[in-house]
């Protein structure tokens, strides 16, 4: 097997005469936990994902610290999403957006009863937000405000 | 999902998997279903069994495919090499 990709050095490499990106590290911090009362097949599912997924007709991502929410219905037109997403190379999800946003994927496991049901709304945004103050203050309120209002058990967070 | 190990071990998320696939690829390639299947799948199957916060379970995926200029794409991505060609595909 191979050996992961160092991400963080990488980076730091990349962008040398810059000072180095602080990324966020709680490690050493309590992790969040809440655990799993029911079985995953009567379980709401919300896909989420950073991958910079739209529908067509709403407000594309713009480059860098993009902190806004799209809400797709997930019972979509997949011929209608698109991605905006200066991060990562977006030809792979354009042409099938499951690469990053596997909505299809989901709505085969709710068919066959792994999954209980989806939630009606999946969340994107674009990850290329280089402050995390702005992640915390700008994005995740709504967020986790839409998770609620839904009433979602499990959500799945696809990142790119 | 996890595609950067080192990034998500530093995050500490509650539950992770990680697939070892290039940024953009979380899921596997456009048009495999039965790959991008086989990743969910594990996923929340690993989500069913992950009992300790923290853990990142590793679901021996991984991608083997040559970058553009050749090179294995573990050596390739996010070098001034990938940022190169990344940029001139943005471009168009």
């Amino acid at each position: 097997m191979s050996v992961p990709v160092d991400y963080i050095e990488r980076t730091r490499e990349l962008y040398a005469p810059l000072p180095p990106y602080r990324w966020s590290d709680n490690r050493g911090l309590p992790v969040p936990w809440a655990s799993v009362a029911k079985p995953l097949a009567s379980c709401r599912v919300a896909l989420g994902a950073s991958g910079g997924v739209y529908v067509e007709g709403q407000q594309p991502f713009h480059f860098k610290d993009d902190t806004s929410l799209r809400m797709i219905p997930s019972n979509v037109d997949f011929a209608r999403l698109r991605i905006a997403h200066f991060g990562y190379p977006i030809g792979d999800a354009a042409s099938d957006p499951n690469c990053v946003f596997p909505l299809e994927r989901l709505r085969e496991m709710v068919t066959d009863r792994t999954i209980g049901e989806l939630a009606p709304t999946a969340l994107t945004f674009m990850g290329g937000i280089y402050s995390q103050r702005r992640v915390h203050e700008e994005l995740i309120p709504p967020l986790l405000q839409q998770l609620q209002a839904e009433k979602v058990e499990l959500f799945y967070l696809v990142p790119a | 999902m996890s595609v950067g190990r080192d990034i998500t071990e530093a995050v500490c998320p509650p539950r992770a998997v990680f697939v070892d696939y290039p940024m953009g690829n979380e899921i596997g390639r456009p048009g495999r279903v039965g790959e991008q299947r086989a990743i969910v799948r594990a996923a929340f199957a690993a989500f069913a069994q992950i009992t300790e916060p923290g853990s990142i379970v590793d679901l021996g995926m991984t991608l083997a495919a040559a970058a553009p200029d050749g090179r294995d794409w573990h050596e390739w991505v996010y070098t001034k090499d990938f940022r190169a060609h990344f940029m001139k595909t943005r471009e168009g």
